[in-house]
């Protein structure tokens, strides 16, 4: 009987995203092997890294991917198995022509073999099947054509889509951009630093445009947070402004499906913060 | 014979391993978006992603029988084979784990894709409430393929506690399966 050790269960998670040092990785792949428990529990844990894995933003890969998939996969056709063929496969000697005996005196003709009988048709079998593929491939054609117009269609439109958004994009983040905050013409004093998010939760798209923001020591930076209905403050960027008190975040990498309650904006040391620092310069309610 | 697309993974792996490609070109719209999505995610790299996309799929094709849905969910599976595959690309090492050595106990059923959709939802929703550190703690893992120490050190936590807190956000995850 080998003695089976207690494996740490800190350690499966580890195993299962094989980031344990080679050696323990083999000491725990054999300690596995007599543990039917650890198996169970390990079964577990790679169910939750399939979740954990499906967090990740979703995209289409490039069109061309399938095409190049089921080109490999043609160049590597396969044999059906043996027993498919067998299944579907006839008796060799019902194909195999008969043998029959007959002698000069007899009126009747000798009976013609299969191969007599069949191969006169096969010439026009054979044009019969040609014919029929010919009209098979015409409309494949066709169809092939419709869909290549179909996807021609829809990439101009997602081009036009994508220039477009280039173009917002671009113009925002363009250094020599000019900024503008209109106000009363008659505000006396020197206008308030002020900020707008546009946020959508169900795709995590947020953009964040500030004006009049004072300048910072060279170490601190601004940080923009995200402040959900449940759980922490998310940082959302961090932003310098401009000469003329602007600032921008496009577009920070925030996950999906976050419901806001508020918006916030911190100082904080450069490089940023995971967690606010008081004081909150700007705050506004998601409205 | 229902289209291939409306065929259930176990039916379409035997035709793949009959070599059936539309039964392979199904699998392929079934699943490439979500291996694509996780290598992309570990790479950060459209092509490198493609490349990882492209040889998962091919061994779907060369050896169907290593999938066989009594290992539990594909699409599951594909998602954690994705990342390890991804994983050993960042660390230009040659895949690590022999597909046979890998079982699920999923509860998913992924071929299925509105439950697929909403299991995307519930994971990220679950992610999204965890503690920020324990969160971090499981992405730098998980999609960065970094160690513990290699968090511990980081983050400046001890690696007791990076270790803990990988357990418990998975864990989490699960609970939030079963409720």
């Amino acid at each position: 009987m080998i003695p089976v050790k207690h494996i740490d269960p800190d350690d499966l998670p580890l195993y299962a995203m094989q980031l344990l040092p080679p050696e323990e990785m083999e000491e725990l792949t054999s300690q596995l092997q007599h543990s039917p428990e650890g198996r169970k529990v390990l079964a577990e844990i790679y169910s939750d890294l399939a979740a954990l894995a499906h967090t990740a933003e979703m995209h289409e890969p490039p069109a061309a991917a399938r095409q190049r998939l089921m080109k490999h996969v043609a160049r590597e056709k396969k044999a059906a198995p043996a027993g498919l063929l067998d299944k579907y496969a006839v008796p060799i000697d019902q194909y195999a022509p008969r043998v029959t005996t007959s002698s000069l005196l007899d009126e009747e003709p000798a009976p013609r073999s299969f191969g007599e009988r069949v191969l006169p048709w096969a010439g026009w079998l054979i044009a019969a099947g040609v014919g029929a593929f010919a009209v098979m491939t015409y409309q494949e054609n066709g169809e092939l054509k419709q869909t290549v117009a179909q996807v021609k269609a829809q990439d101009a439109k997602a081009l036009a889509s994508a220039d477009e958004a280039s173009a917002v994009l671009s113009a925002l983040r363009d250094p020599a951009a000019v900024h503008a905050t209109l106000m009363l013409s008659t505000l006396a004093s020197p206008p308030p630093p002020s900020g707008r998010v546009t946020y959508v939760p169900s795709k995590g798209s947020l953009l964040f445009v500030a004006s009049n923001l004072t300048p910072l020591e060279p170490y601190k930076t601004y940080e923009l947070w995200v402040i959900p209905v449940e759980g922490d403050p998310m940082p959302a960027g961090t932003f310098k402004p401009d000469e003329h008190g602007f600032a921008s975040v496009v577009l920070p990498e925030l996950p999906k499906g976050v419901a806001a309650k508020a918006f916030g904006v911190t100082v904080e040391d450069a490089g940023g913060s995971l967690t606010p620092t008081a004081p909150v310069i700007l705050k506004g309610a998601a409205g | 014979m229902p289209p291939p697309s409306e065929l259930d993974d176990a039916t379409l792996l035997a035709l793949v391993q009959r070599g059936d490609e539309g039964a392979m070109a199904s699998l392929f719209d079934r699943y490439s978006k979500v291996v694509y999505s996780v290598a992309l995610r570990v790479l950060r790299d459209p092509a490198s992603a493609e490349d990882v996309l492209q040889e998962i799929f091919m061994q779907i094709w060369r050896s169907p029988e290593s999938f066989v849905a009594t290992r539990g969910s594909l699409g599951g599976w594909l998602a954690v084979v994705s990342r390890n595959r991804s994983i050993d690309a960042l660390r230009r090492k040659r895949p690590t784990e022999s597909v046979e050595e890998m079982a699920l106990a999923s509860p998913y059923n992924l071929g299925d894709e509105a439950e697929r959709n909403s299991m995307i939802e519930k994971a990220r929703a679950v992610m999204v409430r965890l503690p920020l550190e324990q969160r971090k703690t499981l992405e730098m893992a998980f999609f960065d393929g970094l160690t513990h120490s290699e968090i511990a050190e980081m983050t400046g936590d001890p690696l007791g506690t990076v270790k803990t807190r990988i357990r418990s956000g998975l864990l989490s995850l699960r609970k939030a399966f079963q409720s």
